[in-house]
């Protein structure tokens, strides 16, 4: 090996070394005493306490929308599979009368292409339309149901729903 | 008409980029790397065919389902062929895997030997070939199961009209080629510079992932 070849080495090792070391240096100017005594364990605890997200596979879920107002939706016939047609019912509440509504569907890291429905507005206030969900060959079953509202004079509210399909 | 034509497009060119690449990409990696010994005009030109070959299907498929609107009935009478065609594509992986990896020269061996016409034709699959092979290659795999031509498929069908339904899905094929051609150019690269061994380590891979598109197809969730 030569000279100019050690002396490389030798500062590449020198500044690894340097960097590690202002590293833990820095790290312990900064550092913060540990407000709860068991972490961990205040963190599992936290976990059980937060109630189960609203699973869309398994009835109607009500969420609220950001910029104001509710939405409820509800997919049939459940259980849901893919590569069937879907009825898609929502109801909104704390809105004005009107207004369009819209869901797009969608699977959170895979690009499934874009499904967005139009649903419907019915005599009894509540929006309906059909859709189909497409089935992901990696095998995948969580999607992602995404309510657009838009209100005469305002702009688009949106709440998300997850929902599990069953194949 | 226009817009959608452009959206199916521009769902397919951004799409291919995350979604094809990883999902697709190692079939037609394979494919390219089993043609680079025919050179890089005659890979590329393999590639090409075998493209123009699944939007060919995408183009049909689409037309169906813009004849009959219902994406629901194609898709149900294409389910079992889907799953045949996702068999065979992991077994050609398997196949063009094995063949980058060096077992298609023993197998040249045994044939001599035998003469079995069946060994000719799995060392034939084994190296790949030119455009002639891979079109109706690609017109089978373009029935590969895959979620993002399924989407707009189901746009296809939303039209209600032959000729809409062919041109969405066409344009989504166009969209994804770009993509494609470049995992495949780098298949080509690797295979006409790399080390034999290198090759062969490749080759290898492939046919590790030919057997995971197998299980996939056989709905083992990996």
């Amino acid at each position: 090996m030569t000279a100019w070849a050690k002396l490389v080495i030798g500062l590449v090792v020198a500044t690894v070394v340097g960097v590690i070391g202002a590293t833990v240096l820095v790290a312990s100017k900064v550092r913060e005493e540990t407000v709860v005594e068991h972490p961990y364990e205040e963190g599992l605890k936290h976990t059980e306490r937060r109630p189960a997200p609203c699973d869309l596979g398994a009835g109607p879920c009500t969420a609220p929308l950001e910029g104001g107002g509710e939405v409820t939706l509800e997919i049939g016939p459940r259980p849901i599979r893919t590569m069937k047609e879907l009825t898609v019912r929502g109801s909104l509440r704390r809105l004005p009368a009107g207004g369009e509504v819209d869901v797009a569907f969608s699977m959170a890291g895979m690009e499934m292409g874009p499904n967005r429905i139009v649903l419907a507005p019915a005599a009894d206030g509540t929006f309906s339309g059909k859709a189909v969900l497409v089935r992901c060959p990696s095998g995948r079953r969580d999607w992602v149901a995404e309510v657009s509202v838009v209100a005469p004079g305002a702009g688009p509210r949106t709440a998300r729903f997850h929902l599990g399909v069953v194949e | 008409m226009t817009s959608a034509v452009a959206m199916a497009f521009v769902t397919g060119f951004l799409g291919s980029f995350g979604h094809c690449a990883a999902m697709c990409g190692p079939l037609v990696g394979s494919l390219a790397l089993a043609a680079a010994p025919l050179g890089t005009r005659r890979s590329l030109a393999g590639q090409l065919a075998y493209h123009a070959g699944r939007i060919t299907t995408y183009a049909a498929v689409g037309a169906a389902m813009g004849l009959t609107g219902s994406f629901v009935n194609v898709a149900g009478r294409l389910a079992g062929v889907q799953q045949a065609v996702a068999i065979a594509a992991g077994v050609l992986m398997v196949l063009l895997g094995l063949g980058a990896a060096g077992l298609s020269a023993g197998l040249k061996r045994l044939e001599a030997r035998a003469s079995g016409k069946v060994i000719a034709l799995v060392r034939g699959m084994m190296e790949g070939g030119g455009p002639s092979r891979l079109y109706p290659t690609g017109l089978a795999l373009g029935l590969l199961p895959c979620g993002l031509s399924w989407t707009v498929f189901l746009g296809a069908a939303g039209t209600g009209s032959l000729p809409e339904g062919l041109l969405l899905a066409l344009a989504f094929g166009l969209g994804t080629t770009p993509s494609l051609l470049l995992v495949g150019a780098a298949g080509t690269a690797v295979g006409l510079r790399a080390r034999t061994v290198l090759v062969r380590a490749g080759g290898a891979l492939v046919a590790l992932l030919g057997v995971l598109f197998l299980l996939r197809a056989a709905g083992v969730v990996l």
